[in-house]
């Protein structure tokens, strides 16, 4: 297990007093320290249900719940596929199974070095554009699997296309 | 900015604002939404103002007396990074950063239209300078958008410059809360979320509960993946929520207000939240508002991620901090809703459309619209249609006005097929039902429903079975699991779907998934599960042939799921020319240059780039 | 008392009580799941749905939470009900198998066969009875749901051994599908389904295991009992031995 980067008790304590210790307000506070450390780590969680006394089940359901949260640590690089309906009808299928046939993760994992994560989304609200695809919070329009590849190479993600 | 404690700050400040924006009639206006910034947006705006500063002027402006606006979404936003310039409206699309000089000095400074940068006439190819021309516009109604471009959605001062906050001060200051409560009922407004419940009765219910403290909730959860008229009000015009809530809770009684943002909505959130920041700064929110002795507030409240969280008794979990899962409401939330207290909740085009009613009253509102639906509605215009955006029709609008008229059709030359309403809770409509007016009632007649406002265009080449099937992976995803036939039914539906997507269902599947879907409808808990099946039934009910297709004949007529289609090259058209080969990603085509080349079917992954990139359409679907 | 009628019968119910209450009082049977009277109401099976009729609308509501009304009526089972309720065992024995609990239940409802595809992936219906007594009842929270839609499951948190559980069996016990086992050997208990082993305590009196090292704490912590009470089996207590 690597060491986290801030000491869960005190990032923990650190965001609950942003919210006054009030533990409705449990899906900001967990998002908050998922800004932190990337994902949710088991001690965080824990510390969590320490300091507000609301049942750890509880917390983990929430955690496992919400699209927002993660368990395990994420890739470097985060790709996202909107598979909104609007993109969908566009083709949005085939660039997500070209990349996850190009990055050898499927949809919503990562890899096992921990570069890549290749994940879905509902609808960012942006359907004139779509097919839509982010990388790492940059939006790319008008996504076809050519498109794509030619973007994963210029971004040295493949060396060559075939 | 200084507080407002009374009616008359109100209406000085409105005065003085007025007349201060009058001062500067000539100014521009860049979308500055999630939508255009994604296409560029951001770097015009940033293009325009060093231009305005190059030439002498502030282009920040004084206070409400702006010459450069970044606005709320204008909509059209297939055409998108738009610029508009007031008071004429002439109406710039595609804008590049580059173009910003040319419009600082030619149409700001001198009057000129640029007309390489205008919209044109799609039949006629003659350019139309403004925007009110533009078939797009011309066949819309705007009220709830029309802020939309004129105002800096940041800025209170910019709201109240152009009659922000008179509805709340009508209300507060002329009416009492029964009137308030009566005039929307007069109204006949129906909540916009996706039910259509008359607001009203809801508020009505509300109001007569007797409670020492009571909540009203915006949902700006906004979960239909393919709508996002929330996401633009919130951010292109926050202010008109922020008022609606406040009249709401004054008429209803409450104390305390939340707004429930998608997390996938950072600027919807941003925006919202200086909203209300500033209405308390004005001193709008609080106590003793205008004065008046009401107090009020609201607080946001982040989402984690879930459609059913737009489920009303799931939403109020969530606010409570709890794990977003329905339960049975045989009890009313205006009775026992967020912390089992009374409650409204609204959806956020619902709350925008109250200060229109408390303005110019609800007889004028009952003037647009249906005999039994009022007002307009914003849908959402995307897929195969050529012009794509936020389109805002009164109710009763039909299908086809909105799809041809100011969609412009189909966008490329193939045909129109179906429309789909009402996200993943509605239905997919054939062509025949074009001349249908939208309103709740037709559109849940018809199998589908009025949704949150999401309309999707569909052409020849969208597989109707697909379409179902992308609905139901999507629900049985996106299904709380508490209840036994959504979360259950909609795994075995989405097994049976994939099944006839794969060419291996057989006929006795289609009848089980229709009994299936009408079980699952029946005996879910909540709207979601309820709901789940229209996609499903629709589809088997206007595009029946096109299952038995996959079903019987192992064929996909719209050449979409993958296990039925193979690509592969005609080699009467293939020059040989390595293109194809170079880019396939799995090595599946053989031939050298010169040669014609082949598709070796089993190592296919169906991607389809040899067809996107082959300049010879030597590349088709068997 | 309310009046209402339930299949034709004329029945006088307490107020604030659930139609399936009522029911039960009568006499009439109605397929539940999900319910059991040591929690409240839960309305995720949906086994126990029914028609309620009320100024000339009808609808579709779940007996276990649907509080009794002056006049309705009620209908347990017309055609669209056991449609319904088939359908609804059908998707469940799919998911876990035909275990006897379910099997009984089928015959009775008129399940004849399973006509889904997918079959037998997990053994728990998700009633969520377990969850609920370890919460509401013993208030240990050892146990909860994870994920969402499809995914949801059982299990306890991280799906590993917690402190928490007292492997005192209440879930055990409320399982309507039996599935959560209990092994005790050698001075020890087990919960494999949770992971969970703990020690057993024995009488200090008689000499047998009588509860889990866990549960004597708990009471400890709760009541501040001495060691004395805590460690004499409650057969040995009611008999007045001490140590
Ligand atoms: C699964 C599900 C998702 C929903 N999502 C939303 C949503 O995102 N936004 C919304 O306003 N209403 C949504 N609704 C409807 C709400 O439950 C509720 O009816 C609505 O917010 C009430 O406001 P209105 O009367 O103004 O429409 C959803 C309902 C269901 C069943
Ligand atoms: S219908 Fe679906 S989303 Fe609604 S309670 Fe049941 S499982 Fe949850
Ligand atoms: S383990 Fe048993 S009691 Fe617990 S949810 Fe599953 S079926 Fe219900
Ligand atoms: S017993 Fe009523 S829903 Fe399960």
């Amino acid at each position: 297990m690597p060491q986290l980067p801030v000491e869960p008790a005190k990032a923990v304590s650190e965001i609950l007093s942003r919210y006054h210790g009030d533990p409705a307000r449990m899906i900001e506070i967990l998002q908050d320290l998922q800004e932190i450390y990337r994902y949710l780590p088991k001690e965080v969680i824990e510390e969590v249900s320490h300091q507000t006394e609301i049942p750890i089940n509880r917390i983990y359901h929430i955690a496992t719940f919400y699209k927002a949260f993660h368990l395990e640590p994420r890739g470097e690089t985060i790709i996202t596929v909107c598979t909104g309906t609007a993109c969908h009808v566009r083709g949005s299928f085939r660039t997500l199974d070209l990349l996850s046939e190009r990055l050898g993760v499927k949809p919503n994992e990562t890899s096992g070095d921990l570069k890549y994560t290749l994940e879905t989304v509902g609808c960012v609200g942006a359907c004139a554009l779509g097919p839509i695809v982010i990388i790492n919070g940059k939006y790319y329009g008008h996504m076809t699997p050519d498109r794509m590849d030619r973007v994963l190479k210029r971004m040295g993600i493949i060396e060559k296309y075939s | 900015m200084r507080s407002i404690r009374k009616k008359e700050d109100l209406l000085n400040l409105y005065e003085n604002l007025r007349k201060e924006r009058e001062k500067q009639g000539k100014f521009i206006s860049v979308c500055v939404d999630t939508g255009c910034l994604a296409t560029g947006s951001g770097a015009v705006f940033s293009a325009l103002k060093e231009e305005i500063a190059k030439a002498g002027l502030n282009p920040e402006g004084e206070g409400v007396k702006k010459i450069l606006r970044g606005t709320g979404s204008l909509g059209f936003d297939s055409e998108n990074p738009v610029v508009v310039i007031y008071p004429e409206k002439i109406f710039y699309r595609k804008v590049r950063p580059g173009d910003a000089k040319y419009i600082v000095h030619k149409t700001l400074l001198n009057g000129e239209i640029i007309e390489r940068l205008l919209y044109k006439d799609p039949e006629t190819n003659e350019p139309i300078p403004y925007l009110d021309d533009i078939p797009f516009y011309k066949h819309q109604k705007r009220l709830l958008l029309a802020n939309h471009g004129i105002i800096d959605p940041l800025s209170i001062e910019e709201y109240i410059s152009i009659g922000g906050y008179q509805a709340l001060l009508k209300a507060l200051t002329e009416m009492e809360p029964p009137q308030i409560v009566e005039e929307v009922k007069k109204s006949k407004l129906r909540g916009r979320g996706g039910a259509g419940f008359p607001t009203g009765i809801k508020w009505e219910d509300a109001a007569k509960r007797d409670s020492d403290i009571k909540y009203v909730i915006c949902n700006a959860d906004e979960g239909d993946p393919g709508a996002y008229m929330d996401r633009s009000l919130l951010e292109g015009d926050p202010h008109s929520v922020v008022e609606g809530m406040i009249i709401g809770a004054y008429a209803v009684g409450a104390s305390h207000g939340y707004i429930y943002v998608r997390r996938e909505y950072p600027k919807a959130l941003e925006s919202a939240t200086k909203a209300i920041e500033d209405a308390r700064e004005a001193g709008l929110l609080g106590d003793n508002i205008l004065g008046t002795g009401f107090s009020f507030d609201i607080e946001i409240a982040r989402g984690g991620g879930a459609f059913v969280a737009g489920e009303s008794t799931a939403l109020m979990a969530s606010i409570e901090g709890k794990p977003a899962e329905p339960h049975t409401k045989y009890i009313h939330a205006t009775q026992a809703g967020l912390y089992s207290k009374p409650t409204v909740l609204n959806n956020v085009e619902t709350w925008a459309n109250v200060p229109i009613i408390i303005n110019k009253g609800a007889d004028w509102y009952g003037n647009i619209g249906t005999e039994k639906s009022k007002g307009t509605k914003i849908f959402s215009l995307v897929g195969a249609v050529k012009n794509s955006g936020l389109v805002e029709v009164p109710i009763g609008t039909t299908l086809r006005e909105v799809i041809f008229d100011i969609g412009g059709g189909i966008a490329s030359e193939k045909k129109f097929k179906a429309v789909q309403t009402g996200g993943p809770s509605g239905g997919v409509l054939p062509e025949s039902l074009l001349d249908m007016p939208i309103d709740f009632d037709t559109l849940t007649k018809a199998g589908s429903m009025m949704g949150s406002g999401g309309m999707i265009i569909m052409d020849e080449h969208t597989c109707m079975v697909d379409v179902a099937r992308y609905y139901i992976d999507f629900l049985s995803k996106e299904s709380c699991g508490k209840c036994t036939p959504c979360r259950e039914g909609l795994r075995q539906m989405l097994d049976i779907l994939t099944r006839i997507t794969q060419g291996e269902a057989t006929m006795d599947d289609l009848d089980l998934l229709e009994e299936l879907s009408y079980v699952v409808k029946d005996a879910s808990l909540c709207g979601l599960g309820q709901t789940a099946p229209n996609p499903v039934l629709s589809t088997l009910k206007y595009f029946r042939d096109e299952y038995v297709a996959h079903v019987r004949d192992k064929h996909c007529p719209a050449g979409v799921c993958a296990a039925l289609i193979e690509y592969e090259i005609i080699p009467e058209k293939c020059t040989g020319c390595l293109a194809c080969k170079v880019r396939c990603p799995v090595g599946a085509i053989e031939g050298e240059k010169g040669e014609v080349h082949k598709i070796d079917p089993d190592k296919c992954i169906r991607c389809g780039i040899c067809m996107e990139v082959c300049t010879f359409d030597a590349v088709r679907i068997k | 008392m309310v009046k209402i009628t339930i299949d034709g019968k004329k029945i006088s119910a307490k107020e604030g009580e659930t139609v399936l209450k009522a029911a039960q009082r009568a006499g009439i049977f109605i397929p539940t799941l999900c319910n059991n009277d040591a929690v409240k109401p839960y309305s995720a099976c949906r086994m126990c749905l029914v028609e309620v009729a009320k100024n000339g609308r009808t609808k579709l509501v779940t007996s276990c939470d649907y509080p009794v009304e002056e006049g309705i009526e009620v209908n347990t089972n017309t055609e669209r009900i056991q449609r319904d309720r088939k359908v609804i065992l059908e998707l469940l024995i799919a998911r876990t198998g035909e275990t006897p609990e379910l099997k009984k239940l089928a015959e009775k409802v008129g399940v004849k066969e399973v006509r889904f595809k997918v079959r037998n992936f997990d053994d728990c219906i998700l009633c969520g009875l377990c969850v609920r007594v370890c919460d509401e009842v013993v208030g240990a929270h050892a146990i909860g749901f994870r994920g969402r839609g499809m995914e949801r499951e059982v299990v306890p948190p991280f799906d590993v051994e917690n402190e928490q559980c007292l492997a005192c069996g209440a879930c055990a016990e409320i399982c309507p599908v039996n599935i959560i086992d209990i092994f005790e050997h050698d001075g020890t208990r087990e919960l494999p389904k949770w992971h969970k082993k703990s020690r057993l305590v024995a009488c200090r009196v008689c000499g047998k295991y009588f509860a889990t090292e866990e549960e004597i704490e708990m009471i400890r912590a709760k009541t501040g009992l001495p060691d004395e009470i805590l460690y004499v089996c409650p057969d040995c207590r009611e008999h007045n031995f001490t140590i």
